[in-house]
């Protein structure tokens, strides 16, 4: 009896767990670079959560210093946390003419910050950042053979648990001027998530019901004799 | 299921901030000088409901933890620099900076930077913005002068009758190395801050300097489109934010609907 009602209680509970899911990525449908998680359910229903780092659309911006990676690879910034990687190619100078993040992060070329003094910026598909006409640095675009060990950090950034040497270049940088990397979660499939989640928790609601009545039956009736 | 409802919540917030930097946007279409601005959004913290890593009871290792999010947050409102247009008035003081540059006039005590060249005289002859700022360095008009003009090196010349020149002096223009990190006063005005680094003096056309357009007015960088296009994906994210309440609402009340 208590263990068939646990089963549609833990129903009920993953359904929560995908609803949580589906409201952070509708939070984040305009937050640039995100990438959206894939809830999976093992054999033994435990959850698993793997990011989906598929690429997102791009949205043109114009300005000189928003960068969008159209291609595998992360930017990779420095923060005193140690490095953080990032899809988000919002950057702008500092005070001082380091070329940061949105946060005040570092980017790093060539594994260093770099600073920027003058008028015109270009940037290089391959990620050659020149300014007036002199190449400055190339941006550090990497990625990882396991992408599993990148978490999220919050702020649009991944922390890779592991070893930094784990770094590798990937087979194809393609850097965009001008442009911002969209979301790539798509309304369409939360929407239709959420009214699976929602209608499943009913199923599960009324399963509850079934065996509480059953049980109620099993209480009241059983045993009477007619 | 709560994590669901405030979630959505941040998500709500973050596009009525979008929301309303794209109102602003829209109302300066027609201010001289008015630099566009941007929302930047990122994702909040994570709470880790499992570790990556772990130990199950079984003995083995759990290869990937669960990580739920808590939603987005505005990161910046961005200004963008761009190059607005350029609109001919014939005014003769009238100037726009074509490239990089602000310039500097004092208001009450303070010095403070613009893009709006829409410059006009005082009673004393004094160059001012149209809200009485007089433009630094202050330069007063003789009274006689029947012509000002202004070389794109910045030289203002106020000429009288006949050939004769009355007044000549410099425009210098102020550069900034990150113009984002200023802190807009309202008033087409900019104050500079730790962040956008201390002004920079030039001369127009010098190296990192734009020129100026006598008779010329720098109009806005909002582009009507672009802002459309922002407002229209601004209120269906929030649409979309708004059915997640509504779901994780649902299931919490079938949740208490449970026990009879």
């Amino acid at each position: 009896m208590l263990l068939e009602m646990t089963r549609p209680v833990q129903g009920g509970l993953r359904q929560q767990r995908k609803l949580d899911v589906t409201a952070n990525h509708l939070a984040n449908a305009d937050t640039t670079g995100f990438k959206k998680d894939i809830l999976s359910f093992s054999e033994t229903l435990h959850s698993i959560i793997t990011t989906d780092f598929s690429q997102g659309p791009l949205r043109k911006t114009d300005n000189p210093l928003d960068l969008a990676l159209k291609d595998e690879g992360f930017f990779k910034l420095d923060t005193p946390q140690g490095p953080r990687y990032t899809r988000d190619g919002s950057f702008t100078l500092d005070n001082e003419g380091f070329v940061v993040n949105q946060t005040g992060f570092p980017v790093l070329m060539d594994g260093a910050p770099v600073q920027i003094d003058g008028e015109e910026i270009f940037v290089a598909e391959d990620g050659m950042l020149s300014v007036d006409g002199g190449e400055v640095g190339q941006l550090d675009v990497v990625t990882f053979e396991d992408k599993l060990n990148l978490y999220k950090d919050g702020s649009n950034l991944y922390l890779y648990r592991g070893d930094e040497e784990d770094e590798i270049a990937p087979e194809n940088i393609s850097v965009e001027q001008g442009a911002l990397e969209l979301s790539n979660i798509s309304p369409v499939m939360e929407m239709t998530s959420m009214i699976q989640v929602s209608r499943t928790y009913e199923t599960v609601e009324k399963m509850l019901r079934t065996f509480d009545e059953v049980d109620g039956l099993a209480v009241t009736s059983v045993g009477i004799v007619a | 299921m709560i994590r669901a409802l405030w979630t959505s919540a941040t998500g709500m917030e973050a596009q009525q901030t979008q929301t309303d930097v794209v109102a602003n946007n829209l109302a300066n279409t027609n201010t001289t000088g008015f630099k566009k601005s941007r929302a930047n959004f990122q994702d909040l913290m994570y709470q880790t409901v499992l570790m990556a890593g772990a130990t199950t009871p079984g003995g083995g290792q759990i290869p990937s933890g669960i990580q739920v999010g808590m939603g987005a947050k505005p990161s910046s409102v961005q200004k963008i620099f761009t190059q607005g247009d350029y609109q001919q008035t014939g005014n003769e003081l009238d100037m726009a900076i074509e490239g990089r540059g602000f310039f500097r006039v004092t208001h009450g005590d303070e010095e403070l930077y613009t893009r709006a060249g829409n410059f006009t005289k005082d009673s004393e002859g004094f160059i001012t913005t149209p809200a009485g700022d007089r433009l630094q360095p202050e330069i007063a008009i003789p009274e006689e002068t029947v012509l000002i003009t202004v070389q794109s090196n910045g030289l203002l010349t106020a000429h009288g009758q006949g050939d004769t020149v009355l007044l000549q002096e410099q425009i210098p223009i102020y550069n900034f190395v990150n113009p984002s990190g200023l802190f807009a006063m309202g008033q087409n005005l900019f104050r500079e801050t730790d962040a956008s680094g201390d002004a920079i003096e030039g001369i127009p056309g010098e190296e990192g300097f734009g020129t100026l357009a006598n008779n010329y007015l720098e109009m806005s960088n909002v582009s009507v489109v672009e802002e459309m296009v922002a407002m229209i994906v601004g209120q269906r994210a929030y649409e979309a934010n708004s059915k997640s309440v509504q779901t994780a609402d649902t299931m919490l009340g079938i949740a208490n609907g449970l026990k009879r």
